[in-house]
C-alpha cells in the first residue's frame, strides 16, 4: 500500500487510526506499508512524509498562496 | 432546492477536521465545487460525493498560460457564481477554514448575495487553531495579533510586543507570483531580511521564536523549528511555515506532539 493509500485510510477509519496511534509499526506492517515507507513516517520528519506522499504519481501538490488584497 | 451558496471547510487534517455542518453540507448539496491542497483531502470528499468536481483546473490552466493569481481566483469565483446561478443548491469546499486565506471563498458569497440569492460561510478548524493547540498558546491571555508575512514588511503595522505574534506565509514572504507548489519554492531573500531586521527592531536579535507547520498527515505530529530572531534570514523554512513570535518576557511552552 502506497503512504497516499496509507493516510488517506487513516482519514476516513478511526479505529484504524487509533491501531496506529497505538503501534505504529504493527498497523504499517498489516497495511502492507513498505519497510522504507515505514522507516519515513517513523522518523516523524513531516516535510519529508508529506513529500513523499505528494511525490506518487497521480498527486500534483498545490499549495493556495494568499489572497491579500491590496 | 433553492439556488444558494453554502461555503464550508474540510480543516487542517483531512477526514478528522471537517465538521458534521459541512458533511451535511457535502451531501445535500446538488453540486459540489472543491479546492483542496491535497489528494488526501479530496479523497475524503469524493467518498462523501462521487460527482465532487474540482476547481484546481483553473490552476492548471493559469499555470500553463502564465497568468497570475488574479486571473486564478476570479476563474474560480465565475465558476462557482455560475454554478448558483443555474439554479442548484451548491456547496464549495475549501482546504483549512474557507474564510481565512481565501479571498474567492469570500468573493463568491459576496457576489452570489449580490444576485439577490441566498449565501452563507460555516467556520472550520484553521491552521490558527491548529497552532493554538500544538504550541500552547491561548490568545485571551496577553492578546494576539496575525499577519501575512509580505503585509507585515509592506505596511511595518504597529507591533505589540507583550502580546503574542503570528506571522503567516513567512516560507513564501516578498512571493506574489507563486501559485503552484510543484515550483521550486524559495524565500525571498531581500524580503526575509526584512521581515529579520522589523521584527529584530522590535523584539532583539536573540528573542526566541519558533517555526511552526500544521499537520495536514492523520497520526503525524507538527513540525516546529525554535530559532531567535536574529537567526530568521538564513533559516530554512518550509514553504507553509508559519512564524510564532512569543510576548517578550515568556517563555515558549512545550510544543505537543
Amino acid at each position: 500500500m502506497s503512504l497516499r493509500d496509507f493516510f488517506t485510510t487513516l482519514a476516513s477509519d478511526q479505529m484504524k487510526l487509533d491501531a496506529y496511534k497505538a503501534d505504529p509499526a504493527t498497523a504499517m506492517t498489516e497495511s502492507g506499508v513498505s519497510a522504507d515507507d515505514q522507516a519515513l513516517v517513523m522518523s516523524g520528519d513531516l516535510a519529508a512524509i508529506k513529500n513523499e506522499v505528494e511525490s506518487e504519481p497521480g498527486s500534483e501538490a498545490i499549495i493556495i498562496i494568499v489572497v491579500v488584497k491590496a | 432546492m433553492e439556488p444558494e451558496l453554502l461555503v464550508v471547510g474540510t480543516g487542517i487534517l483531512p477526514g478528522l477536521h471537517i465538521t458534521r455542518e459541512a458533511e451535511h453540507a457535502i451531501m445535500s448539496a446538488e453540486r459540489v465545487l472543491h479546492l483542496v491542497a491535497d489528494k488526501i483531502t479530496a479523497s475524503v470528499i469524493h467518498d462523501m460525493r462521487s460527482d465532487a468536481e474540482s476547481l484546481l483546473h483553473h490552476y492548471e490552466k493559469a499555470k500553463e498560460r502564465g497568468d497570475d493569481r488574479s486571473v486564478v481566483y476570479r476563474g474560480i469565483v465565475e465558476q462557482i457564481v455560475a454554478t448558483v446561478r443555474s439554479g442548484q443548491k451548491t456547496c464549495a469546499v475549501f482546504y483549512g477554514h474557507p474564510g481565512v486565506f481565501s479571498s474567492p471563498a469570500h468573493d463568491s458569497i459576496c457576489q452570489v448575495r449580490t444576485l439577490g440569492f441566498k449565501a452563507r460561510m460555516a467556520p472550520a478548524v484553521s491552521a490558527e487553531d491548529a497552532l493554538f493547540c500544538d504550541l500552547g498558546i491561548d490568545p485571551g491571555m496577553l492578546g494576539c495579533q496575525s499577519y501575512e508575512a509580505t503585509h507585515l514588511i509592506g505596511e511595518r503595522p504597529n507591533i505589540e510586543p507583550q502580546a503574542h505574534l503570528i506571522v503567516w506565509q513567512i516560507g513564501v514572504i516578498g512571493r506574489r507570483d507563486v501559485i503552484v507548489a510543484s515550483e521550486d519554492l524559495t524565500v525571498d531573500p531581500i524580503a526575509i531580511k526584512a521581515a529579520q531586521s522589523y521584527l529584530t527592531g522590535i523584539y532583539g536579535t536573540a528573542h526566541p521564536a519558533i517555526l511552526y507547520t500544521a499537520s495536514t498527515l492523520p497520526g503525524i505530529s507538527c513540525a516546529t523549528k525554535e530559532l531567535a530572531l536574529g537567526e530568521l534570514a538564513t533559516a530554512k523554512i518550509d514553504p507553509i511555515a508559519t512564524l510564532y513570535v512569543p510576548p517578550i518576557g515568556t517563555v515558549c511552552r512545550a510544543v505537543q506532539h
